[in-house]
């Protein structure tokens, strides 16, 4: 499907011949719109895509199951897992089992663009599940997107995607400046502080994160001071020094799980204590359960419903998936579960099994709930899914819910 | 907010001095970077090779330690003494099977294997205990007093002295007793040193047990200022092995100074200029110290030429 | 990173030139019939992967000039397929085609060389090595920190090349492409050995104070060196990022260069077909894992396998080649003999 149509050897043989030519200065120059970005192909209900055969249909994607971000990957990829056994033990959609094929793409762009490339060429992968992580899912986008293949609902928070910019990526996950305009939404109406500071990765999350702020904050008289962070800083003293200066009343925590604990403990050191805010991550019963103690009291953005809510639709997830498992389920299993959910609605909604019907069913997607996320609604120009995010607070060992993710 | 605002509206800090704060931060984390050298030095002066896993060493003992204080409920100080056992383990593994089995006049070998043992530590680490961010216990970071304005707990008073002692122990052992004499013989030329009775397979042997016990103390100690994972060597690493190379390995006192003072000055390079200033500011002196240093100090007569 | 700078035995060579000695007929054959068994066996998977090696094994082959040849250390030759590949890509943005792209590349990847090692040059191989480390760190941060120019730290799509009709996106063209350079830089690279350049550092290598005495010029001679690797680094970045169609700041970060000199030490530093072999290790020993159906294995075992190649062959894939060489010679020796 991605081969060159033009291949004959002897064509090898001229391109050998030509490029020599331009190392000797002939350059020509390029036409400069590569490739076609637009969907194409219309649904053919009795076309049948590739990794589609009369018993399985293939679906896979790429998740960091090695290296820094491997707890969560691995996590998601059992959550959608335990989804697929749940549907082919029912009978799997349209006739067929559901295989699913994760591979470890490290945490890291290219490595993430090599195996997406293995799985739809070589394992033939129907349509992307799902994944986890924004950089290295983003280095397999430019690919898919080239390949005409469909990722469905991958947790890849990123302004590069959901939107028409890349029309291939259903995005079910809302990106930073989103999440963090609807947390700082409810705070101003709860509270008026006057300082507030973000500490964040740098570079786009940590950006994005300072866009949503000041979104919320909008002509308000609010003083926002933003600390880039680089991961793996050695000494927060110099971040905390600059918080207690400024005054920050809030202070909002864009950081990997282990920066976030390691600048919680240095505030703690200095006995300064600040009401903090975190991203969707923390919401992670591995974080509260490691950083629980100089977590009291912090906000964080809910991106999955609460799991320890006595909300009916949880407890049910939740009996359903220790059921499953013998496990009771984390926020990134369940991050996964309702990656498969979702990739197996838009399967079973299609009319014929191949991209072209997939894409067409995805976009009819209208308030589709998952009892995880809000309601899904996508259209054939919307692929953000969901646009907002609930707030909890972490008491104790556990998350209580200040507003629903509904 | 209700009952999340557990705060005043007025934000109150113990520390009222900001600059002593910062170089107190500064120079327990110049300091750790200083003792990891240390060990990277040492190990260096008998094999003539630069271990770049020797961060994941120290990385094995806290992470296991952890593990055996968080899963396995044993006491902290147990925990603590068996990372360490392995740790010496692990380093001795390394340079009995490994480093002493680098071939000579290969320049970037020993950089090579021991970035696969660097790679392999990290994934048996990860597949043993896993990927997660761990908190480890604060070793007395939440014993504080205020002294002139700046908070110092019981973790940066440790460090401080453990520093002191350590570097002045080693620099002592190595000048002043015949020890120290034999180990720098059988690191200058081993044939001629086991000729003139030196045992040089127990000195090699005792050298890496040190390394490998200093390897898991700066581990534990930043283990506890930070969190613990198989990853969170590697800053600590990098910056001790640019201050062993700028200060040259072969000195002792040089390289320390360099390896605190880049604590130090990274501390108020972020505070001056931001954080995201801090790898920049770093990384720019380096070049620049380095491209106006004297002539004699660039000359490389302090290089190790076998 | 070795710490030895050891004194080695000065060669011959550098006082009397060899006899000229373009690559042998067979060399040729040889390397042809390598770079046809992608063509002729391999789906577009694995003509991506080969394209990726070309791109990588260019880079390396720099790298071997300046650590291989002239002995000088660097730990930036992924900033600088950065430097390339950004190039390419700043160029490629403003609706400008390949050509000018290509001088572009070669334009920046020749100044970030001569402002880092104009000043540094001089210092002794392994604080130069820290220089570069530095250099790469700060090239890394600037990426990240110049979301509007670059993307930051979510990287950038990059258009494909288009070369008389050749598109980039497809793997088979992307190969093509990337061979049209691997070619004819090989033969460079291969020639270099024979030039007075080329003698000239070796001697830098071997003793400088010897080269000096030879009357080299060394501070010209070190800089021709790491400019040359860096233009190899930077066209290699540049076809690696026309082959992937997306970079991102961790392509080009400090393990990138490691990694990169781990497969021209592994490949044998000593020579061009040594970057080529262990380049072509580097890049195949996840797909290895991939093959036995392990793919999630690497993590683990790829480690443990560089180290104990990198120690059971000391002097690289190149060194067992040149052992068999001379093994075979003797035998021949003897054989004459008896």
């Amino acid at each position: 499907m991605a081969h060159s149509p033009l291949f004959t050897g002897a064509r090898a043989l001229a391109g050998i011949a030509a490029v020599g030519l331009l190392l000797t200065g002939c350059a020509a120059t390029a036409s400069g719109s590569g490739s076609n970005l637009a969907v194409s192909g219309v649904c053919v209900p009795t076309e049948v895509g590739p990794g589609v055969t009369d018993s399985v249909i293939k679906v896979g994607t790429t998740m960091p199951l090695s290296g820094s971000g491997a707890a969560t990957g691995m996590a998601t990829r059992d959550g959608q897992q335990a989804y697929y056994d749940m549907v082919n033990a029912d009978g799997g959609v349209q006739g067929r089992q559901i295989e699913l094929m994760v591979l470890d793409d490290e945490y890291d762009p290219s490595t993430a663009q090599s195996r997406m490339r293995q799985l739809v060429e070589q394992e033939e992968i129907f349509v992307v599940s799902g994944g986890e992580g924004t950089p290295n899912f983003l280095g397999a986008v430019p690919y898919l997107e080239r390949n005409k293949v469909p990722a469905i609902a991958p947790y890849a928070p990123s302004d590069e995607l959901g939107n028409m910019k890349n029309p291939h990526i259903f995005m079910a996950a809302v990106d930073y400046i989103t999440e963090f305009e609807s947390v700082t939404n409810y705070i101003l109406q709860n509270d008026s502080p006057s300082r507030v500071a973000l500490v964040a990765v740098a570079g786009n999350v940590g950006e994005n994160s300072e866009a949503g702020i000041k979104k919320a904050i909008g002509d308000k008289e609010i003083d926002l001071l933003y600390i880039p962070e680089t991961p793996g800083t050695t000494d927060f003293t110099p971040i905390v020094t600059q918080l207690t200066q400024a005054g920050a009343e809030y202070v909002y925590l864009v950081l990997t799980n282990a920066d976030t604990g390691g600048l919680l403990k240095a505030m703690d050191r200095v006995g300064y204590t600040p009401t903090t805010v975190a991203w969707g991550g923390m919401s992670d019963e591995s974080y509260i359960e490691e950083y629980g103690d100089v977590s009291q009291g912090m906000l964080v953005a809910l991106e999955t419903a609460n799991l320890s809510t006595e909300d009916p639709t949880a407890a049910d997830f939740i009996a359903t998936y220790t059921d499953l498992t013998g496990k009771a389920p984390t926020k990134f299993n369940q991050q996964g579960w309702v990656q498969a959910m979702i990739t197996t609605e838009a399967l079973k909604k299609a009319k014929g099994l191949s991209r072209p019907c997939v894409i067409e069913s995805l976009e009819s997607f209208n308030g589709f709930e998952t009892g995880i996320y809000p309601p899904i609604t996508w259209g054939a120009d919307r692929r953000d899914g969901v646009k907002s995010v609930g707030v909890a607070v972490i008491e104790g060992t556990t998350l209580r819910v200040l507003q629903d993710v509904k | 907010m209700k009952s999340t605002n557990r705060k005043e509206r007025w934000i109150t800090v113990e520390s009222s001095n900001p600059f002593g704060q910062l170089i107190l931060g500064g120079l327990t984390s110049g300091l750790l970077y200083a003792l990891l050298l240390l060990g990277f030095m040492v190990v260096f002066q008998v094999s003539k090779t630069v271990n770049f896993a020797f961060g994941q060493v120290g990385m094995v003992a806290a992470f296991s330690a952890w593990f055996f204080w968080s899963s396995l409920g044993l006491p902290l100080p147990v925990a603590i003494g068996i990372g360490a056992i392995l740790a010496v383990v692990v380093n001795s593994a390394i340079g009995i099977i490994v480093i002493t089995k680098i071939p000579a006049g290969r320049p970037g070998l020993d950089l090579v294997v021991t970035l696969g043992i660097f790679l392999f530590l990290t994934a048996v680490m990860q597949l043993l205990i896993d990927a997660n961010a761990h908190a480890f216990p604060s070793l007395g970071g939440d014993k504080r007093t205020v002294l002139g304005g700046v908070v110092v707990n019981a973790n940066d008073v440790a460090i401080m002295v453990l520093g002191v002692f350590v570097i002045g122990g080693v620099y002592v052992l190595f000048s002043r007793t015949t020890l120290g004499m034999e180990l720098r013989a059988s690191a200058e030329n081993a044939d001629i040193a086991a000729s003139a009775g030196v045992n040089v397979r127990l000195l090699r042997l005792g050298t890496w047990t040190f390394a490998g016990l200093l390897a898991a103390l700066v581990a534990v100690l930043v283990a506890s200022r930070l969190s613990v994972d198989a990853f969170y060597m590697t800053p600590v690493l990098i910056k001790a092995f640019v201050a062993g190379m700028i200060g040259g390995m072969d000195r002792f006192f040089a390289p320390l100074v360099i390896a605190i003072g880049i604590g130090v000055y990274e501390a108020l390079a972020i505070f001056i200029w931001g954080s995201s200033a801090g790898t920049p500011a770093v990384f720019l002196l380096i070049i620049i110290a380095l491209a106006v240093m004297p002539k004699r100090f660039t000359a490389a007569r302090h290089e190790v030429r076998a | 990173m070795t710490t030895q700078i050891r004194q080695l035995p000065a060669t011959p060579s550098m006082m009397s030139p060899p006899p000229a000695r373009w690559p042998h007929l067979s060399t040729v054959v040889i390397v042809g019939l390598i770079a046809a068994v992608p063509l002729v066996f391999f789906g577009d998977y694995w003509m991506f992967v080969a394209a990726k090696i070309l791109a990588f094994g260019i880079a390396a082959m720099g790298l071997q000039i300046l650590y291989g040849r002239a002995g000088l250390m660097s730990l930036a030759q992924g900033a600088f397929m950065g430097v390339g590949a950004y190039a390419g890509y700043l160029v490629a943005q403003s609706g400008l085609g390949p050509g000018i792209q290509l001088l572009a590349v070669i334009g920046a990847a020749s100044l970030v060389a001569l402002i880092v090692g104009l000043p540094t040059l001089r210092l002794s191989p392994l604080r130069l090595a820290i220089v570069t480390l530095a250099f790469g760190e700060l090239f890394n941060w600037l990426l990240i920190n110049s979301t509007e120019w670059t993307g930051g730290s979510q990287g950038a799509p990059v258009e494909p090349l288009i070369i008389f009709g050749f598109d980039t996106s497809y793997p088979l063209d992307a190969y093509l492409v990337a061979l049209a350079f691997a070619v004819p830089l090989t033969l460079f690279a291969l020639n270099l050995g024979q030039t007075h350049l080329g003698r000239r550092m070796m001697a830098i290598r071997d003793s400088e104070m010897a080269a000096v005495s030879v009357g080299v010029f060394i501070p010209k001679t070190k800089i021709i060196a790491f400019v040359l690797s860096a233009v190899f680094g930077g066209i290699g970045g540049w076809l690696y990022s026309a082959t992937t169609g997306f970079i991102a700041p961790p392509d080009f970060d400090l393990f990138a260069s490691v990694f990169l000199l781990a497969a021209v030490v592994i490949g044998g530093s000593r020579s061009v077909a040594g970057a080529w072999m262990g380049t072509a290790f580097i890049v195949l020993l996840p797909e290895g894992f991939n093959l036995i159906g392990q793919p999630n294995l690497y993590a683990l075992a790829g480690g443990l396998l560089l180290a104990t190649t990198a120690l059971l062959l000391p002097d690289g894939f190149s060194g067992v080649f040149a052992h068999i060489k001379s093994l075979i010679t003797r035998m021949r020796a003897q054989e004459d003999r008896a």
